[in-house]
């Protein structure tokens, strides 16, 4: 059933403005639609331009500065995510109060600036290692230097060059008469010339001709070799420190709780921003505007008037040129269904929500999908775990249900036209056993026949629902002339096929009746020719329910297909088994161990991949063949201001 | 994306063209309308090298378009968890459509490995007539199932761009949904000629 909504508009003292905010968080009882100027309408807006605008600007203030706090979280839990004690997959959410929650904020915050400091000093520590091994590098070709760099001064007539060359070459300058002074007498060697002020070209070509290469004297005082040992000491105490403060930031995961907290609380906080940036303000009031549900109206009413005395709250029904959100609500059996409607797209919010009318053909299909009596089995106990242990909640909660019931009803039908884990049952249970009651893999045809029977069936109970919802909106004539007079048609050839006595003349009646109003009014919007040839064109349309019907086809081929490749992985494990029984002594022991380890990974993947096929085929069979002939989508979900948390539960 | 098309063709053309050869080698070669001499007619059933072949045909084509097409979409997928782990979930679904056809394939291999008789060892009796009758019937699921598998693939990850823009895709589930339906058609059509042909008349 859809929800009708009512638009609202609420006007009270902006000094009230907070703890009704919060109130209607707390109870996520309205859609917030942002409250344009011109929405203002009569309020005398030149005089409260400035108030609005200052109202504007501090909530947009007041928003990024929360959505900052939300990133600023995010990013120290994804930093820390690796550190943090890890949560059981069938663990459920906390529950904690949402005072609980917000006051843990700051906490969060705290634990956000000690990993930033901790990181901004790990970072400067790792540059600092760096600088200390770029050092290093430049150092160690003069490392055999064995006088102190600082001592390097030019003279009163000479400038010192220090470099590198071959010793073997250290021939051809002291032949040419440069001064120098070599340290080490084998390869690669540094030397240190000196270069007279008043004549400096020839010396630095002789040297750059005996391949003397320069290098810079580094900035250090005492002996290279001295500096270098240094550098390496003090490489090893940053390594120690950065170990340290690594263990530190990764003891930080222990308060993985205080931060998850603090992200929810500034999560609910932001939420309360953005709703706040919607709202109208003048000097001394602000005004809200949005939808709620009209069964929940008199609620809102009531929890306003417990905050405040002041206040007005106007509420009326939808304009025509208005579109409100939707809101389905089913009983619990249906709800969970609602997923599958809104996986194609939520229904209009003046048209009619078909999730009480699929979700019997939904089941049926997915059982004879799935069709195996065992994987059904499994499929319940995991969702009904699964919603017990881990309570879900939304889109996962409402799958888990779809799986439970879509795994009763596969229990079902896997009795009635299926198998077992893969195995015949009159293999288990010996011939006489009276199930499967069709076995598709002996009467094929029949089967098909079967399936695309039942599915021609869920389409004639579309179009029933169609004449219901034309008949209800007054409009008579398409609900008689192009659905009814196709029903008249199926209804008379039924008769002609089913009855041989003379009461199948009936059955051409009713087809002839069926066509008359087909081909008569079928073009009724039509005048002269047009109107002929459009009801001759309806004719046309039993090509679209040939191909709806054989799609039914396919819940053959996904339910032979369950079974077959179920039987397929009996016969590997099967041969796996016999396989390692020629084993001496553990033959047995390993060859069952083995088996049993293979079913049961294989059986696990073949319940998982088939459900999932069942589930999306059964879908479409929804979407396609089904809600062709009644549905009006293009909703959009009603999404009420609440608080909305990642990963605490708020009571 | 052409290019894994572009090899995939040529993958089917080459592999079902040795196919072919292999089994008319091994047929003995056609005498070209010559009368034989009657000692040189080997009369044992080769519906053994066909039936061979088809459970290949209906592993290997379906399987190769799937792996083309689950590789692809997981890419895709693997692009936006990177983005938002979140939205993983709902990629993996996208990701694992294209792998249906695999699994089809695989039921008729294990089909045609059951009925011809490969697995109890009875296959050598086959006749050639009904060991061609097998490898006929892997040809639906084999060939549709290469192409539809690509085909779906390239949807899923249309789909999956869908879920990294929008954060709901069940509307691109439709859409790789109605690729699959041919696969099913001819895994339909596959079933029923395996289980029809009469090996045991």
């Amino acid at each position: 059933m859809i929800v009708p909504m009512k638009h609202i508009s609420l006007f009270a003292l902006k000094a009230d403005e907070r703890r009704i905010m919060k109130t209607l968080q707390k109870n996520g009882v309205i859609q917030i639609e942002r409250a344009d100027e011109a929405d203002a309408g009569s309020a005398e807006i030149d005089a409260t331009e400035k108030a609005a605008g200052l109202f504007k600007a501090a909530s947009e203030a007041e928003l990024s500065e929360k959505q900052n706090t939300v990133l600023r979280i995010k990013a120290a839990i994804g930093r820390l995510n690796s550190y943090m004690p890890k949560a059981g997959m069938l663990e459920p959410a906390p529950e904690r109060g949402e005072e609980e929650l917000i006051s843990s904020v700051p906490a969060a915050l705290e634990v956000c600036d000690e990993l930033d400091s901790l990181q901004r000093e790990i970072n400067s520590n790792k540059a600092e290692r760096e600088k200390k091994l770029a050092a290093i590098k430049s150092l160690s070709p003069i490392s055999a230097v064995n006088i102190p760099l600082e001592s390097i001064k030019p003279t009163k007539t000479a400038n010192f060059t220090l470099g590198t060359m071959k010793a073997e070459k250290l021939r051809v300058l002291s032949e040419a008469g440069v001064m120098f002074d070599a340290f080490g007498t084998e390869g690669k060697i540094p030397v240190l010339a000196a270069v007279p002020k008043d004549e400096p070209e020839e010396t630095t070509s002789l040297l750059r001709a005996a391949g003397f290469t320069e290098v810079p004297v580094p900035s250090y005082e005492g002996l290279p070799a001295d500096i270098i040992e240094k550098l390496n000491a003090d490489i090893t105490a940053i390594e120690l420190e950065n170990a340290e403060l690594s263990e530190r930031l990764a003891a930080l995961g222990e308060k993985a709780a205080d931060l998850k907290m603090g992200l929810d609380g500034a999560l609910i906080e932001q939420g309360r921003s953005e709703a706040r940036c919607g709202l109208f303000a003048t000097r001394e009031t602000f005004m809200l505007t949005g939808w709620v549900r009209s069964d929940e109206a008199d609620k809102l009413d009531k929890l306003i008037e417990e905050e405040t005395k002041v206040y007005c709250l106007e509420m009326r029904d939808p304009a025509d040129d208005e579109k409100p959100p939707t809101f389905c609500k089913n009983k619990k059996f249906f709800a969970p269904f609602e997923f599958i409607t809104n996986m194609y797209s939520a229904p209009d919010p003046r048209g009619f929500d078909p999730t009480v009318v699929m979700t019997p053909f939904y089941l049926l299909f997915f059982g004879l999908m799935m069709g195996d009596t065992g994987y059904g089995l499994i499929m319940s106990i995991a969702a009904a775990l699964f919603i017990k242990l881990k309570k879900p909640e939304k889109g996962a909660g409402q799958v888990a249900r779809i799986l439970f019931w879509g795994g009763l009803s596969t229990m079902v039908f896997g009795l009635l036209a299926g198998t077992c884990f893969g195995m015949n049952w009159y293999d288990i249970f010996g011939e006489s056993f009276p199930f499967p009651l069709l076995d598709p893999m002996k009467d094929q045809m029949t089967a098909i026949l079967f399936y695309c029977g039942l599915g021609f069936g869920q389409i004639i109970a579309g179009m029933i629902v169609s004449i219901v919802l034309h008949l209800k909106r007054g409009d008579w004539q398409t609900a008689l002339f192009d659905i009814g007079s196709w029903l008249m048609i199926f209804a008379g050839a039924a008769v002609l096929l089913l009855v041989k006595s003379p009461v199948k003349y009936a059955g051409w009646a009713l087809i002839g009746i069926g066509l008359v109003l087909l081909v008569g009014f079928g073009g009724r919007a039509k005048k002269g020719f047009g109107r002929v040839i459009g009801g001759l064109g309806k004719l046309y349309d039993i090509t679209g329910f040939l191909s709806d019907v054989l799609s039914y086809s396919r819940v053959f081929a996904l339910g032979l297909a369950t079974g077959a490749m179920g039987s397929a992985f009996n016969l590997v494990a099967g041969i796996a088994r016999d396989m390692l029984k020629g084993i001496p002594v553990v033959g047995g022991v390993v060859s069952f161990i083995i088996a049993a380890a293979l079913l049961i990974v294989l059986h696990v993947f073949c319940v998982a991949i088939n459900a999932l096929g069942a589930f999306i085929h059964c879908a479409r069979l929804q979407f396609i063949e089904y809600y062709n002939r009644f549905y009006t989508p293009g909703g959009k979900l009603f999404s009420p201001f609440g608080i909305d948390t990642k990963y605490n539960k708020v009571k | 994306m052409k290019k894994y098309l572009k090899f995939a063709c040529i993958a089917v053309i080459v592999l079902l063209t040795l196919c072919v050869c292999g089994a008319v080698l091994a047929e003995g070669m056609p005498t070209g309308g010559m009368p034989q001499m009657p000692e040189m007619v080997d009369n044992t059933p080769k519906g053994y090298i066909w039936a061979a072949i088809g459970v290949c045909v209906a592993m290997i084509l379906p399987g190769v378009g799937s792996a083309l097409g689950v590789g692809m979409a997981g890419r895709a997928a693997a692009g936006v968890a990177a983005e938002d782990p979140e939205k993983g979930g709902q990629c993996l679904v996208f990701e694992l459509l294209p792998a249906t056809q695999g699994l089809y394939g695989f039921v008729i291999a294990m089909f045609i490995a059951v009925f011809s008789g490969i697995l109890s060892g009875t296959v050598m009796n086959l006749s050639t007539e009904l060991g061609r009758s097998f490898f006929y019937s892997s040809l639906p699921i084999g060939v549709v199932g290469l192409v539809s598998a690509y085909f779906q693939s390239r949807v899923c990850c249309a789909g999956i761009g869908i879920v990294a823009k929008q954060g709901n895709g069940g509307m691109g589930i439709t859409f790789a949904i109605m690729v699959e339906l041919y696969a099913i058609l001819a895994l339909i059509v596959s079933i029923l000629m395996v289980v029809g042909v009469p090996v045991n008349a």
